[in-house]
């Protein structure tokens, strides 16, 4: 009888686990003329993606009759996996990144060029005289790793260093902390966050340290793109175009009202961060979405030099086998389309 | 009586922690002067302060995280539960089964989400799923190995009284083996909280585990890194003691000497 | 006896081998919709674990020796708490309570926060293992400790035994079962915060290093599953390990009992 009363148990807490499952999966509806759409984002909102955030408050999607949810990325998950599982159909990843998962056979294509420039630096206290990347040979070099070291390894060769026997790789967990406390001589630091906090949190000032822009030494790998499956763009053109309309839009309301965009941003964290580092960071990402030699209409383009750069320089340095063909990698006939 | 004794016990426990944990951040702070003592101990006294100051938002992903917690723990112990069980019926399972359910719980979540995903199309599914993924084990084990604990007198007794499999397991194995379930469950039951903050990791829209990735990414413990982390040890606590109030009455016949924790 | 360990050794085989083709054939692929890219084939993984053997060697060591010094040390560290928190039986309690709540620290927030109290990269991950694995020998002997029967604990009181001789006579030897199940739960767990602990480790070796170097970049994630694929051999052995020590030391215990 017992056995019984304890598989009706079991079974009990299985339909509970399964209900409570479907509690949360019941979103808000809208109106039904709206076309719904996902964005899986790379990480949680803060000022890096206020475009999109900003033509969703502004009601741009809607305008162009789309309802946008953008799900927060994190740190065990992909993009580039979440896309190919239809949970969401546009990502937002590293287009380095992006190449490794079409060279394993991924069938992405590139649809939208967010940041024209690498933000990835490398910082140094003024002391070490560690100026370029030319001075880091023999020292200990912080990166993230899980991708992200390419770019170094890219620095490193293109300043005729052997990255895997010429430097000391230390792993940087999310702090600032190992560059702080001297335990590495070169840290990692994105312009629009980790660069930030050191003077907003760690006391550090301009003049205290050195920064090797990974631009000005030819070693760039481009970093957030929007892509999508090439087999859903081509059957969702129109709504991919609207989309893109309506999110270069974004980016440009953002360029014009950044306190506004912070506020927007702030908000949709659910204040588990400050106004100030938002508006910073947006500050930042506005230099990378239009940098000097663009402008507001370019948001977005797909600068074949540049994404031409970003594959070469991961053929050289091992991040992909084969370099990929420009054209199977990106697309930028949705982008045209959508500034016509 | 002794359940009041017992509360007084963790009272002074706790009070001698926090005095300890205030004594060695003093020391930090004050006598070493260590630059990154905020980070290393902050004064539980800040903490008590950063709690009070987010405290309904820190209530608030605190529930997210339960709800997910109690899915989590609930299909995992189920699962473990039946595992266990199936396992003990049959040797052949357990030696065919056991290896290969162990290895796969060495898939790390960065492994597991995308299959779990491709599975569940879902955020909150994946998330339940995982949760429960990473609870099931150590309530399988502990009651597994409760029931073979059984004295095997009483087990040849009720065979030879005529007791067939099913009276065997509801009479003797299964209310044997109850302590082990709850030393499993208490155990598994904090774990499902850890595990439901990593799952929260996976698509940080909310939950304790959102906030602490993003004190964690936007500079540093600071600001809600302390009292999220404190949040997330008195909810394994609580789970902890859920679980031995449910074996209090679960378990009656194990209540005399005041041996249940 | 020789049945016996024939049924032992060709079970599991056989079911890896139908497992192993299951996946190769891409059974379980097309049942559970998952994409070859995320789960790749059997082959695949076995031609990168081949391929990558002496790295894989080397980061296992890296990863192995904290796991299992964490893994005694946090086990010791429980049992300490438990035997406190049954000879002082209400004042000790706390002891036990302390030990959860130090122990649901999860280990996201726990790894670099142990980066910042050790220096040594070492010392960090060994920190992290120790802690997460404590918690389950706490319990565990706790239960064991606790789960006297009757007739033995009123005769050692009837001999006018003390209380250390209760705990050392009676006690620590029952509760050796259930040090064996707190060990086969410490196994998973305690390699999964060796895991966890190298992805924020600031050594760059250790299976979970590469686990992250590799899973996070999309063509390298067969590699990435040659190193999952090392830390499940590795817990396996850790597991069989405890298995056989419990088998020679608790052979007196019905649970060891073959029919």
């Amino acid at each position: 009888m017992k056995l019984r009363k304890l598989a009706a148990v079991t079974a009990s807490f299985a339909i509970l686990a399964a209900g409570l499952a479907g509690c949360g999966s019941t979103e808000e509806t809208s109106s039904a003329e709206l076309d719904k759409l996902t964005v899986q984002s790379l990480w949680v909102p803060q000022g890096q993606f206020a475009g999109l955030y900003v033509a969703d408050a502004k009601g741009f999607y809607e305008e162009e009759g789309i309802d946008v949810d953008i799900v927060p990325g994190g740190s065990d998950i992909s993009s580039e996996d979440q896309v190919e599982n239809d949970v969401a159909q546009v990502g937002i990843a590293f287009y380095s990144s992006v190449l490794t998962y079409q060279e394993a056979g991924y069938d992405f294509i590139n649809v939208f060029q967010t940041f024209k420039e690498s933000p990835q630096y490398l910082v140094t206290k003024k002391d070490s005289g560690i100026t370029s990347g030319a001075d880091l040979a023999g020292k200990k070099v912080g990166s993230w790793f899980g991708g992200r070291q390419y770019e170094l390894f890219a620095l490193a060769e293109e300043n005729g260093i052997d990255p895997e026997n010429d430097i000391e790789w230390v792993q940087q967990d999310y702090t600032m902390d190992q560059f702080v406390n001297d335990e590495i001589d070169a840290a990692s630091a994105m312009s629009y966050n980790e660069l930030l906090l050191l003077y907003e949190e760690e006391g550090f000032s301009e003049d205290d340290i050195n920064i090797i822009n990974m631009n000005e030494e030819g070693a760039a790998l481009l970093e957030d793109c929007l892509f999508v499956k090439r087999e859903w763009a081509e059957e969702n053109r129109d709504l991919l175009v609207r989309f893109l309309r309506a999110t270069i839009k974004g980016w440009q309301y953002t360029a014009e009202n950044p306190e506004e965009a912070a506020q927007i941003v702030y908000d949709a964290g659910d204040g588990s961060s400050t106004l100030e580092h938002q508006l910073a960071m947006i500050e930042k990402v506005i230099e990378l979405v239009i940098p000097e030699d663009s402008d507001a209409e370019h948001i977005g383009s797909l600068d074949q030099d540049k994404i031409q750069q970003t594959i070469d320089l991961g053929y050289n340095t091992g991040l992909i086998k084969d370099k990929i063909d420009i054209d199977i990698s990106i697309d930028d006939s949705y982008w045209n389309e959508a500034v016509k | 009586m002794r359940i009041s004794k017992k509360g007084i016990s963790a009272v002074l426990w706790t009070g001698t922690f926090v005095i300890l944990w205030e004594a060695a951040a003093v020391f930090l702070h004050y006598v070493k002067e260590d630059p990154m003592a905020g980070r290393k101990l902050p004064l539980f006294s800040e903490i008590v302060s950063s709690f009070a100051e987010h405290g309904s938002s820190l209530l608030a992903q605190a529930a997210v995280t339960a709800g997910y917690t109690a899915a989590g723990f609930l299909a995992g112990a189920a699962a473990g539960i039946l595992l266990a069980v199936v396992m003990k019926l049959s040797g052949v399972v357990e030696k065919t089964a056991l290896p290969y359910i162990l290895a796969a719980q060495m898939i790390p979540i960065l492994g597991l989400a995308p299959i779990v995903f491709g599975l569940f199309k879902d955020v909150t599914a994946s998330r339940i799923v995982i949760t429960a993924y990473i609870t099931f084990f150590p309530v399988a084990v502990n009651f597994l190995s409760g029931m073979k604990s059984a004295d095997d007198d009483l087990v040849q007794l009720m065979e030879a009284c005529g007791a067939d499999k099913r009276e065997k397991y509801s009479k003797l194995l299964i209310p044997y083996s109850l302590p082990y379930l709850f030393t499993g469950m208490k155990l598994s039951a904090p774990m499902a909280v850890s595990a439901s903050i990593l799952a929260d990791t996976l698509s940080a829209r909310n939950g304790i585990g959102y906030i602490i990735i993003y004190a964690l990414y936007g500079g540093g413990t600071k600001g809600q890194f302390w009292p999220a982390v404190l949040m997330a040890s008195v909810m394994g606590l609580i789970c902890f003691l859920i679980i031995s109030a449910v074996e209090y009455f679960a378990v009656p016949w194990k209540r005399k000497g005041g041996n249940n924790v | 006896m020789y049945d016996k360990r024939i049924q032992n050794f060709v079970l599991p085989a056989g079911a890896g081998i139908v497992l192993i083709l299951l996946l190769q054939l891409q059974v379980i692929h097309r049942i559970f919709g998952i994409s070859l890219l995320q789960l790749p084939l059997p082959s695949s993984v076995i031609a990168a674990f081949l391929d990558s053997f002496g790295k894989i060697i080397q980061n296992g060591w890296a990863t192995l020796l904290p796991a299992l010094a964490g893994m005694i040390a946090g086990a010791a560290a429980g049992y300490l708490v438990a035997a406190f928190a049954t000879v002082f039986r209400t004042g000790g309690y706390g002891a036990l309570f302390i030990m959860t709540l130090v122990n649901s620290v999860p280990i996201v927030a726990l790894a670099p926060l142990m980066n910042r109290w050790f220096e040594i990269p070492f010392t960090a991950k060994f920190a992290v293992i120790a802690v997460a694995s404590s918690g389950a020998m706490a319990v565990n002997a706790f239960h064991g400790m606790n789960d006297i029967e009757d007739n033995a604990l009123q005769m050692m009181k009837m001999t006018a035994a003390t209380g250390r001789q209760i705990l050392f006579k009676l006690r620590m030897p029952a509760s050796l079962p259930n040090v064996f199940t707190g060990f086969k739960v410490i196994v998973p767990v305690g390699m999964l915060a060796a895991i966890i602990s190298e992805y924020f480790s600031g050594k760059t070796e250790g299976l979970g290093y590469m686990i992250k170097y590799c899973l996070k970049v999309g063509n390298m994630k067969q590699t990435g599953w040659a190193y999952i694929l090392a830390a499940a051999v590795l817990s396996l052995i850790i597991y069989a390990a405890v298995c056989a020590l419990e088998t020679r030391f608790t052979g007196w215990h019905v649970s060891q009992r073959t029919k």
